[in-house]
């Protein structure tokens, strides 16, 4: 491929991760060369199963490896041309990417109002400004408008809403969403992802959403990423995922009929290493 | 009954209650935001009563420039204090944490008094020494004036936990540090802020109680006696913190009364708090209003 294009083809993406290679506490290797991008305004998917190193992708982009004793060592992440891996997390959270953590986080002992607030934390803007877009907030999630005692009270789906709520108020160019359908029954899944994709439409806010749940993730993401083990395996258009035989049989349920025998099972595990 | 004396003891208590919930809310505010438990707390007391005896006598400054520059000075201080000695302590053990905190109380101890010698000086007359009477008892307005700056401080608190944002962001650090870093708050900013602001705060005691007694090392004694007023109030409460100093500071006064009127067994004043507090942590060992944590059913 000429090199103009590929420089083209960058200048495009929002957020780039580029061969990361991660370690923990200086000795565990997490990820082991995980590159993917994201491109501006679109919701991109991170699936794969537990301890792939999901979370932790995210939290290389987002800074919060520091807090746990983890470090990029090789590699970069870059953010609008910028290089931001290592980078402390409040100026990222400045710079425009905010994460919501896995299980919500929510500061309990706080009402939903000075979480929202909290949001906003890295906001210079005044008073009303973030008063109107606490309104805003309630506008997309009503149900929290209601609740005015302390958030720690609230059901696991307010919880996940106000957590996002919270990403919301930071006025951010890209959220990154950790697992927002973890412990949410079936019909509030339907509900977070349907406002998660909303938010990604109407606000023009970029989405990069890590999940288990494959089949609600790639119904509603425009590209998709699947890890296993420290790397992305494959990766495709939410089509190209939904077509796909190793998809189906591994993260959807269903497909893979025509391999039943245990030598073409093989053969097929050697090729999706490969991948 | 002495009625008059009692009225006139349990004003005393109340008002220096109100100091000691006053000093308690700086302590809480440091074990809150940083999980250090500040055994330099009176000293905090201490330095600030006596940088601004320094201002105000040897500078010879007015005292409201003196008492400016005394808070600005606490600033710095404490901020460099965490920065310096206890930034590095993060992640180490709690206890070599305690140690360090005991070793500055008494290199701050020791400091104060070879740089100020160990007589009580008294303060330059701020204000005139008046007295006034309230409901029949004789107040001096020095203790007036305490009281008011006393319960200014904790509005001062109040407002700024529940509608600063920079009060929300330590309230978010002081529930989950990686939370507040992933909500954009430097956890790094947060901890200097409660040490500065534990300091400030602290000092303006100190001032207050140097004008009306004098400034001498037994300031720091103060910080010994917040103990008993944390530990009621439950370690991690700012209101139980104001509830415990209040209660320490009246029974403390009332002791004083009953074994004067009925034991004269002598210095019931200095011990009575901490019977009560053995006890009260027998009952309610979380003391009055410790955390309990939000459990969903």
């Amino acid at each position: 491929m000429a090199e103009a294009a590929l420089a083209q083809e960058n200048a495009e993406m929002m957020l780039s991760v580029n061969n990361i290679e991660v370690v923990y506490d200086e000795v565990i290797l997490v990820l082991r060369g995980v590159s993917l991008e994201v491109p501006k305004g679109a919701l991109v998917t991170l699936l794969g199963p537990n301890g792939a190193g999901k979370s932790t992708t995210l939290k290389a982009i987002s800074g919060l490896l520091g807090t746990e004793d983890g470090e990029v060592t090789r590699g970069d992440v870059t953010y609008n041309g910028q290089n931001i891996a290592n980078g402390s997390p409040d100026k990222i959270v400045r710079d425009g990417i905010f994460q919501v953590m896995e299980g919500r986080r929510i500061i309990e002992d706080m009402t939903v109002i000075e979480n929202l607030r909290l949001g906003a934390y890295t906001r210079k803007d005044s008073a009303s400004e973030i008063k109107a877009d606490i309104e805003k907030v309630f506008h997309y999630f009503p149900r929290l408008k209601e609740r005015t005692g302390l958030a720690g009270y609230l059901s696991g789906g307010e919880q996940q809403m106000l957590a996002i709520g919270r990403a919301i108020m930071s006025k951010p160019d890209m959220i990154l969403l950790d697992e927002p359908s973890m412990g949410l029954s079936p019909l509030l899944v339907k509900e977070v992802f349907e406002i998660i994709r909303t938010l990604n439409k109407e606000l023009g806010i970029t989405m990069l959403l890590v999940e288990q749940n494959a089949n609600m993730a790639l119904k509603h993401c425009d590209y998709g990423y699947i890890m296993e083990s420290g790397k992305i395996v494959l990766d495709g258009t939410r089509e190209e995922l939904l077509n796909n035989e190793d998809v189906k049989e591994f993260y959807l349920g269903g497909g893979g009929e025509e391999r039943k025998s245990f030598k073409n099972l093989k053969s097929y595990k050697r090729r999706k290493r490969w991948l | 009954m002495n009625w008059d004396l009692l009225g006139q003891l349990l004003m005393n208590g109340l008002i220096i209650g109100a100091l000691y919930g006053v000093v308690a809310m700086c302590f809480v505010l440091i074990y809150k935001s940083t999980q250090i438990v500040n055994f330099a707390q009176g000293e905090f007391l201490l330095i600030g009563a006596w940088v601004c005896w320094w201002f105000l006598t040897t500078w010879e400054l007015p005292f409201v420039v003196g008492f400016l520059f005394t808070l600005a000075f606490m600033t710095v201080f404490g901020i460099v204090l965490q920065t310096v000695v206890l930034r590095p302590m993060i992640g180490e053990p709690i206890i070599s944490v305690i140690m360090v905190t005991i070793g500055l109380s008494l290199f701050f101890q020791a400091g104060m008094k070879w740089i100020f010698g160990v007589n009580v000086q008294p303060f330059p007359k701020v204000f005139e020494t008046e007295t006034v009477e309230i409901f029949g008892m004789m107040i001096q307005t020095a203790y007036i004036m305490s009281l008011g700056i006393s319960l200014f401080i904790m509005i001062g608190f109040a407002w700024f936990f529940k509608s600063s944002k920079h009060g929300l962001a330590m309230r978010a650090t002081a529930f989950d540090q990686q939370v507040a870093q992933s909500l954009g708050i430097s956890v790094k900013n947060v901890f200097a802020m409660a040490w500065a602001i534990s300091a400030v705060v602290s000092a303006v005691a100190g001032v207050v109680i140097g004008i009306v007694n004098g400034v001498s090392d037994t300031l720091a004694f103060i910080g010994i006696k917040v103990f008993p007023a944390v530990i009621l109030g439950g370690l991690d409460s700012i209101i139980g913190a104001i509830v415990g100093g209040v209660i320490i500071g009246l029974l403390e006064n009332f002791a004083e009364y009953a074994d004067g009127q009925w034991f004269q067994v002598g210095n019931m004043y200095t011990i009575a708090p901490f019977y009560v507090l053995v006890i009260i942590l027998m009952i309610k060992p979380y003391g009055l209003f410790g955390t309990k944590d939000i459990e969903r059913v």
